[in-house]
Parts: C-alpha cells; structure tokens; sequence
C-alpha cells in the first residue's frame, strides 16, 4: 500500500515537472519566436556553406538556402528543432537525479540534438536540390521520425545508465 | 531481439511503422469516430468526419450544412507519431503479456490523443467565422483553442508518445528509476 503510495507521488511528481517545464519552455518559445529569425538564418548560411564545398551554385541570403535559380529551401520554424530540445529538456528536468546531472544532461543532450537537426538540414538541402521527387517523403515522414527518435532514444540510453547505476551499486 | 536498448527500440520502430502503413485506413477511422462526439457536443449537431484511405485530407460534414467542408491536412503524417508510443512499450516491458497488453493501451492512448488533435484542428477553423459555430463562445476560450492548435500542431510528435508511455509504463519505470536493484533487469 505504501508502495503503491510513493509510486503514485512520484508519478505525480514526475508528470507535474514534465508538463510545467515542458508547457514553460513552449510558452517562452512562442514569445521569443520573432527573435529566432537570426537562428534561422545561421542554420540556412552554415548549411550552404557545406553545400557550397561540394557545389558552388549553392548559396544563402537570410534564412533561405538557394541553389541557383533552380530552387530555394526556406529554414523556418519547425526546422529548428526547438520542440525535440524542449521534449528532452522537460523528460530530463522530470527524471530523479542531482540538478547537477540533469543540468550537464539538457545541455549534453540538447547539442546532441542540435548536431543532428543541422545534419538533418543538410541532407534536407541536398534531397531538395538533387533528389527534388523525394522531398516530400523525406521531410514530412522520414525525417521527422528520425528526429523523435533520435530524441526518445537519447531518454532511453539516460534512463538505462540510472538502472545499471542503481543495479551496481 | 537485440539486448542493446536502443538497438530494440529502433527494431520495434520499424516493426510499428510497417504495422501503421498497414492498418492507417482502419486508424484512421478509428480516431475520427472518436473525434466526433466532443464536436457534436461544441457544434450541438451531427457531424461525420471522414478521409480517403491514405490520410490526404479530411472532411467535415455537419447535419445542416449541404457541402462538406474540406481540411488540406496530412493525416498520415498527422498521426505518424503513433509508432513511438507501443515502441517505447515493448522496448520497456519486452514481448511479454504484460508488454502486449500495455502496447494496447498505448495505443488506445494515442487515438484518444489523435482524435483530440483532430478536434483542436477543426475547431480552430471553425471559430474563425463559421456560421454554425456557436456564437456567445468567450475570448478566452477561444485563444486557449488557438493556442492549443498551436500546441499539438509544434509538438504533438514527441509529446504524445512520451505521454502515453509514461501513463503506461511508469510503475515499470519507477521501479528502474526508484525501485530496488532487483527490479531493474531487462525483461527481453
């Protein structure tokens, strides 16, 4: 009974600072979305620069990625992958360890993710410029995917490490 | 299957997204019929929600009203997060009973979830200007129905799987997180 108590409290312990980081950092989000143009157009000017290595037709001007006249691809919200750092933010926030560890994690773990979607971007422009007819198959089903599971994979990989933690000691 | 945990994640991944290519048609119905009550209830009449069987678009059709209106949404992609959500599950639990039946649940779970963003959808059109909207409705409940669009539309892909599997599977987690060593070998 008092096990199924202290699950229960932690349970709600757990859901409650998952949802107010993850409701908190989605709401800070949407206010600091005007300033994120900047960000955008960093990813859109680093990603031409790899592509510009390999062909030089490829170039950007602010957020946009353009292949000569043949066609653009526009980095905007949702390319950012500002919601798969706020999901691994708020489960990291939510999980039992020291602040310490939690802190050093997000960031860890955010960058991780950073790196990932910026690959993602790359490759993006790449299937954009020469593979156009799958460009839509990529970005709406492929890739998002990869992104969620890129992101519940890294949760998985931290929650086992506090198992096997917990398991050796 | 493999003992590595995200090895088996991504192998369950794949497994549900060939299941979900598969029976999307029949999920797809399921999660609109669910949708259509809550509608019903806003909109004080009948309405049938239906999509062709790939998921591209869908329509509202409302008892009173000739034409049915028509949302340029992808469902498929929609509802692709599905997938997570029994993945998450049995790379947790493992091919178990216990694993089956809290895949079933994580499932159900989700259509729950899909149909609300199905009406958070419709309802965000509708209360810009439709004329069987309900009029009276106050402002405030009107931004937080925008505000939810805005929501699901961001970050419904990972949120709902992680969701559903916590709800599912948190005393399987509570005992890894919490529990005493004994809990926490691998079940698969």
């Amino acid at each position: 009974m008092a096990d199924h108590r202290s699950e229960l409290r932690a349970w709600t312990r757990f859901t409650a600072i998952f949802l107010a980081v993850f409701v908190g950092l989605y709401a800070l989000y949407t206010l600091l979305e005007p300033l994120l143009e900047g960000y955008y157009a960093f990813l859109a000017h680093s990603v031409a620069a790899v592509l510009a290595h390999f062909d030089p037709q490829v170039s950007a001007r602010d957020n946009v990625i353009l292949y000569g006249a043949a066609g653009t691809l526009r980095v905007v919200e949702g390319c950012d992958g500002v919601t798969v750092f706020i999901l691994i933010a708020a489960a990291l926030a939510a999980y039992p360890r020291p602040w310490r560890s939690r802190l050093f994690g997000i960031v860890g773990f955010v960058s991780l993710l950073f790196v990932v979607n910026w690959l993602r971007l790359v490759l993006l422009a790449f299937v954009r410029f020469y593979l156009p007819e799958h460009f839509h198959w990529v970005h709406v089903y492929l890739f998002q995917s990869v992104m969620i599971f890129t992101t519940l994979a890294l949760f998985i990989l931290w929650a086992g490490r506090g198992s096997s933690v917990r398991a050796s000691a | 299957m493999s003992r590595h945990p995200v090895l088996r994640f991504l192998l369950w991944v794949l497994a549900f997204a060939g299941l979900y290519y598969l029976w999307f048609p029949l999920y797809s119905k399921l999660f609109l019929t669910l949708a259509e009550p809550p509608l019903e209830a806003v909109l004080g009449r009948a309405v049938e929600l239906s999509t062709p069987p790939m998921g591209k678009g869908f329509s509202l059709l409302v008892a009173g009203s000739e034409e049915p209106l028509a949302f340029r949404f992808d469902l498929f992609s929609v509802a692709l997060n599905w997938i997570f959500a029994p993945a998450l599950v049995m790379t947790t639990v493992g091919f178990t009973t216990s694993g089956v039946v809290r895949a079933l649940a994580a499932i159900a779970l989700m259509a729950v979830f899909h149909a609300l963003h199905v009406d958070i959808i419709v309802l965000h059109f509708l209360a810009d200007g439709y004329p069987l909207f309900p009029r009276g409705v106050s402002p405030a409940l009107l931004s937080l129905i925008h505000w939810l669009y805005k929501f699901a539309d961001k970050v419904a892909n990972g949120f709902f799987p992680f969701l559903a599997w916590v709800i599912v599977c948190f005393d399987v987690l509570y005992q890894r997180l919490w529990g005493p060593s004994e809990a926490v070998h691998p079940t698969s």
